[in-house]
């Protein structure tokens, strides 16, 4: 995916791949420019111009999603996958009462239903993300944070989707609530049995909420593996520096910054993106671009330090 | 010895007039003093509507008081000279949350440096200010070749940031009142900018107010904390005693809540639901008392004052009434005092200090 500007095009999402089982909660961290909404507006084939999606395929179910109709692509949207976009919250219409933007949705797919079956239907979704049915009647600045949010998820779960994307769903909301709302969204989509990717800069938050996590910088997945060996194993020297910038609540001052700057998207240094940050950079780092390989079970990175420790060992 | 900065009994009312109604406490009795001699970290801990940009606010003497007072070594604000004024303003900095905000974007970054120097007469020539400008800029990690001749945009959130705490270095200050410095700022950089603020106030001798909604990063920097809710304090004193072992249901709903970074300790089940139910609500009580788990029927009739749980530590709750209540104003006598210079490394155990009864 890259935007093209005037100045050349932006990488902001280079060569990821990944694959995501039913049921599933994965989540994709990186700081800010890593690509990580990016990554959902392509899945979502959301992305305006300048950008541009050059080149890969989105598979759910064997279907791939970049060739469908567009016709085909908005049913598929909300149906199949929903997005709960950044600040999803605020984008809720200020002037239309919570049933009629949660019956909106299903409307525009052509569900047909009565009055009566409607306000059960909008009833029963606000019911099932922890709300009071009465939430249906008011508006949007009636209710708190959270409450805004729920309904958004009631919204994103109307058609029973397979796959969630939630990029950043509680960046803006105090911690008491945000694990309120992060709890609602793990009940709903085990209901659902559906798949979830979590998009967010939170390490704690993924902690908490994925089974699977990887990890993007200036637009690459650079590693990727189950949650416990990210976090207690990360092998990608930016995954370990990663979590040693994490401050703790338990003891003090041990938590540093990595040194330098996330390079801009413009202008990527060649060879791996993370070399000029990294402190075991080899020369092959500044020229060969590393790719995704295992370094344990269900776990990979993508640095040539992993690859050469793997030859040595075989 | 008359503290630097002090706020006692500050409440801050909104709203209220003829055009708006309604009133909304934003900050109520809160009694605040920074002394002049070691320099301290007190971290102001709330959600969003607890009051703490409020106090912050208050203390900067940016909005006016609706009770209470503000005094700059012993003088209300209201009532300081102009040269009083002056000097208040170059005691007291601030850091804000937004490192966009506070620069122009028509000039260079170069301008907030230069600024003050100007308005406060810190250097005689262009090229002393110069080397006043790299001195600071390098104190806080930044090239000045890479920085200077820039425009705001140039930078990144955490350098813009950092050059704000050069820039509150420049007029060394006694005082750097920051709010949510760090909260826009990318994980890998925060870590720069808290030590930057560390190092101010460990080499230079300057305390630091550190208001925010992350208690993990006031818990890495502060010496005291002071956790609001709804613009009142609920529990305060020693950091490791407070997010050690909080005591107030508040504080303990809130560190409950923080997702930590290890996926073998999450979430235990569904936070408690409140005891008592809405029943609360005409504002006399205690004002969690609708969502605490552990209310009775007290926590409604009257709100609790503080109570001193133990030598380093304060809670507003009914649940220690058998401790001795403490005023609002007598708040700071829990907290603890740096001896050596360095507190950070002394990384006691909170379990030595545990609360008696």
């Amino acid at each position: 995916m890259y935007y093209h500007t005037v100045r050349g095009p932006v990488k902001a999402v280079d060569g990821v791949n990944f694959g995501l089982k039913a049921g599933e909660r994965f989540s994709l961290v990186g700081e800010s420019g890593s690509g990580k909404s990016t990554i959902a507006l392509s899945i979502m084939r959301l992305i305006k111009p300048p950008g541009r999606i050059e080149s890969g395929e989105v598979l759910l179910d064997g279907v791939n999603v970049m060739t469908l109709p567009e016709e085909q692509m908005r049913q598929l949207r909300l149906a199949g996958i929903a997005l709960i976009s950044q600040g999803a919250m605020n984008s809720l219409n200020p002037v239309m009462r919570i049933k009629h933007q949660i019956v909106d949705g299903l409307r525009s797919h052509g569900v047909q239903m009565s009055r009566r079956e409607s306000d059960d239907r909008v009833g029963e979704l606000l019911e099932w993300v922890g709300l009071r049915r009465e939430v249906a009647d008011m508006f949007p600045h009636e209710l708190s944070g959270g409450m805004k949010q729920r309904v958004c998820i009631a919204i994103a779960i109307s058609l029973r989707p397979k796959v969630i994307i939630a990029d950043e769903p509680t960046s803006a909301l105090d911690v008491v609530v945000q694990r309120q709302v992060m709890e609602t969204l793990r009940r709903v989509q085990e209901d659902l049995e559906a798949s979830v990717i979590l998009i967010g800069h939170d390490m704690g938050l993924m902690a908490q909420f994925a089974d699977r996590v990887g990890i993007m910088y200036a637009g690459r997945l650079v590693e990727e593996g189950s949650v416990r060996d990210i976090f207690s194993n990360p092998q990608h020297p930016y995954g370990q520096l990663l979590m040693a910038s994490l401050p703790s609540l338990e003891k003090k001052g041990v938590f540093q910054a990595i040194s330098g700057f996330p390079p801009s998207l413009l202008d990527l240094p060649p060879g791996c993106v993370f070399h000029p940050r990294c402190p075991y950079a080899m020369d092959l780092c500044a020229v060969e671009d590393p790719v995704l390989r295992p370094v344990g079970l269900n776990h990979s990175a993508a640095c040539h330090l992993l690859e050469e420790r793997q030859e040595a060992t075989s | 010895m008359t503290a630097l900065l002090e706020a006692r009994h500050v409440t801050k009312i909104f709203g209220g007039g003829l055009i708006k109604r309604r009133r909304t406490l934003a900050l109520e009795d809160f009694s605040l003093s920074i002394g002049s001699g070691q320099p301290s970290i007190t971290g102001v801990v709330g959600e969003s509507g607890s009051g703490k940009t409020t106090m912050a606010r208050l203390l900067l003497g940016l909005e006016s008081l609706t009770r209470g007072d503000v005094l700059y070594k012993g003088k209300d604000l209201r009532q300081l000279s102009r040269t009083e004024w002056h000097a208040f303003r170059r005691d007291v900095q601030a850091i804000f949350q937004d490192p966009f905000e506070v620069y122009n974007s028509f000039y260079k970054v170069d301008h907030v440096l230069t600024t003050p120097i100007a308005k406060f007469r810190l250097a005689s020539s262009k090229q002393e200010s110069r080397a006043l400008i790299e001195e600071v800029l390098q104190a806080v990690g930044l090239r000045p070749e890479d920085t200077l001749g820039r425009y705001p945009h140039q930078l990144s959130g955490g350098q813009r940031q950092r050059v704000m705490v050069a820039r509150a270095l420049l007029l060394m200050p006694k005082l750097i009142i920051a709010d949510e410095p760090v909260s826009m700022i990318d994980a890998s950089l925060r870590a720069t900018v808290l030590d930057n603020l560390r190092q101010l106030n460990e080499e230079f001798g300057i305390s630091l107010i550190y208001i925010t909604h992350d208690l993990t990063t006031a818990y890495q920097i502060s010496d005291n904390i002071i956790v609001l809710y709804s613009g009142s304090v609920t529990e305060a004193g020693d950091v490791e005693l407070v997010v050690g072992q909080p005591r107030h249901p508040y504080t303990q709903l809130l560190i409950g809540s923080i997702p930590l970074p290890d996926p073998n300790r999450r979430w235990s089940d569904e936070a408690p639901a409140s005891a008592l139910g809405k029943q609360a609500g005409d504002g006399l009580g205690c004002k969690f008392a609708d969502r605490c788990p552990q209310a009775f029927s007290l926590c409604l009739e009257k709100a609790p004052p503080l109570f001193q749980t133990n030598q380093h530590r304060a809670a507003a709750c009914y649940l220690y009434q058998d401790h001795s209540p403490i005023r609002p104003e007598e708040m700071d006598k829990v907290f603890v005092r740096r001896t050596a210079p360095s507190r950070m490394q002394a990384g006691q155990p909170p379990d030595s200090l545990a609360d008696a009864g």
